[in-house]
């Protein structure tokens, strides 16, 4: 390939790389502005008092914060755990089935992840609502009382998995579906050969084989998941009392419900910290090449 | 029970699972008084509903503006990440590294993670309440995977083509209208798509950054419709809404699952 000097290059690049680094980047930039000044609704267009460091000292004595760790730390691990079982589960199936059968599913189990995240709390909150829902219909048709799932913190909390999960693991299916192409049809036929049950062929054989597409994976879902905040927004708004407040969350709601958005900026600080860690190690597990 | 059966039984276990928020959704919104106990199929459907909330001040006008929203999205990154491919797979240059690793941050970060300075940013430049401004924004939704989708794209056409375009002379410039554009329509498609897609289906952004009723996108406008009363939630709305949201998502499934397909190995994510 000719090398070219900056003119051409620049050409083809700068509009996309230009708007993309702009909207990343230098966002970044402006938000270390915000953190270090006490920007809130009341003067966020006029003069900002800079406050230096004070913003970060705000942030981790308020208890909530811990709240939202807390809460993210919970969403997160059950949210990921299930849908790595029940993705790698669902993918090993269908890499199992005849081709027929495999067509027949496969558009079923990704169609979660194809609907907006508002698709997925709007759903889920007509699933168990207390007032027209159909868990609580099937409930009551067993003797029960109905169930109130968004009054109570536990309840508010598997809700919000729930819906996480049904929204997150067709990813897991797919990223996963093209792990088990690497397994090689021979290696079937030889395990049916020796009588080994498909439980002992998917843990010893399978499972190996697969384990850097688990490991690639599980990085890219805790991205996703810790992230995670327009689905819990549009479900409980962070309630009740704070116990589905996610940490991102937390930051989006101190700035556009509370108006403090030098507090916003800084949990963005460390999102931003915590989200280049997982990063790097993708970078470095998944040994991404760069063109 | 034979393994093979059990495999069957987990996959429509699964599938009930992944079509239940669905099927609900859809079985509300066709029930002509929605009420405790619901019923598990509408006897009498009705379009209420839907007419009801299509009907609601702002909601009509706001579809309109999502689909204006979607079109220029996937309009404009068909054009500026197809030169950004074309860049990555096919010039060399200085920086090409680091310029990629940037792409790569921007695929992985989720795009909200920024919503806070973005506001304080958007403020400044007085695009907030600006449909145009969300054309911008929502590049980062979609820039990154379409960028990737032509890098990929670009990647499989023959060398043998590009060399005899240059022995005829042409110039890089040349090469990427004359040759690669046409050769791409698939992956402009997908792209295509893509942009439309992620830019109708977002929802933080969009109530986040567009408060005044006529600019309002469908999902913010959907969103103040089903929670207008202070204490109450209009489940009419909220059901009918979902499946209004749902329709390009059937539509793609339906006629351009092939796209998709395309657009998701091309994406790197199958």
């Amino acid at each position: 390939m000719r090398r070219y000097s900056f003119l051409i290059p620049a050409l083809f690049l700068l509009p996309a790389i230009g708007v993309l680094f702009f909207l990343q980047f230098f966002s970044w930039g402006w938000n270390i502005n915000l953190v270090l000044h006490d920007v809130t609704l009341m003067n966020f267009l006029t003069d900002w008092d800079f406050v230096g460091l004070q913003n970060f000292q705000t942030v981790l004595t308020d208890t909530r914060t811990i709240t939202s760790l807390t809460n993210t730390a919970i969403f997160a691990f059950t949210s990921i755990g299930l849908q790595m079982i029940i993705g790698t589960a669902i993918s090993y199936l269908l890499y199992r089935a005849v081709p027929k059968v495999e067509r027949f599913f496969r558009p079923i189990v990704i169609l979660p992840w194809l609907c907006s995240v508002l698709i997925a709390a709007f759903g889920w909150q007509l699933l168990l609502s207390k007032d027209i829902g159909l868990f609580n219909m099937v409930i009551t048709s067993l003797g029960f009382g109905r169930v109130d799932f968004f009054g109570g913190s536990t309840t508010a909390m598997i809700s919000i998995v729930l819906a996480n999960t049904w929204w997150g693991t067709p990813f897991t299916i797919l990223l996963m579906g093209s792990g088990m192409t690497s397994i090689s049809p021979q290696l079937i036929e030889a395990s049916k050969v020796d009588g080994a049950s498909e439980w002992i062929f998917f843990t010893r054989v399978a499972l190996p084989i697969i384990l850097p597409f688990i490991l690639i994976n599980l990085i890219l879902i805790t991205v996703w998941t810790i992230n995670m905040f327009g689905l819990i927004l549009a479900m409980t708004g962070g309630g009740p009392l704070n116990a589905t407040r996610v940490f991102p969350l937390h930051g989006y709601l101190a700035a556009f419900d509370s108006g403090n958005f030098s507090y916003g900026a800084t949990v963005t600080v460390f999102s931003v910290f915590i989200n280049l860690i997982l990063i790097y190690l993708y970078v470095k597990v998944a040994n991404v090449e760069l063109v | 029970m034979s393994e093979k059966a059990t495999r069957i039984i987990l996959l429509i276990a699964y599938s009930v699972f992944s079509l239940l928020p669905i099927y609900w959704v859809t079985s509300l919104s066709l029930q002509q008084k929605i009420s405790f106990p619901p019923k598990p199929f509408p006897t009498s459907p009705t379009i209420s509903h839907y007419v009801g909330l299509l009907t609601e001040s702002g909601v009509l006008i706001s579809i309109l503006n999502s689909v204006f929203v979607g079109l220029s999205v996937g309009f404009i990154s068909v054009l500026i990440s197809s030169m950004a491919g074309y860049a990555f797979s096919k010039l060399e240059f200085r920086g090409k590294k680091f310029i990629f690793l940037g792409v790569i941050l921007t695929f992985l970060l989720p795009p909200q993670l920024n919503i806070v300075p973005l506001y304080s940013l958007f403020a400044e430049m007085r695009m907030l309440n600006n449909r145009l401004g969300m054309i911008f924004l929502y590049q980062i939704l979609v820039l990154p995977l379409n960028i990737f989708l032509f890098l990929n794209y670009f990647d499989t056409v023959k060398e043998a083509i590009v060399e005899s375009a240059i022995i005829d002379g042409a110039g890089p410039i040349r090469r990427y209208y004359k040759i690669f554009i046409p050769l791409s329509k698939p992956a402009i498609i997908a792209a295509f798509i893509f942009g439309f897609r992620f830019s109708w289906a977002e929802y933080v952004f969009a109530t986040t950054f567009i408060r005044s009723e006529p600019k309002m996108l469908f999902t913010a406008a959907l969103n103040r419709a089903v929670f207008a009363g202070q204490y109450t939630i209009n489940y009419d709305y909220m059901a009918a809404g979902s499946i209004l949201l749902l329709i390009p998502t059937l539509l793609v499934l339906i006629y351009g699952q092939k796209y998709l397909q395309i657009g998701l190995q091309l994406g790197g994510v199958d």
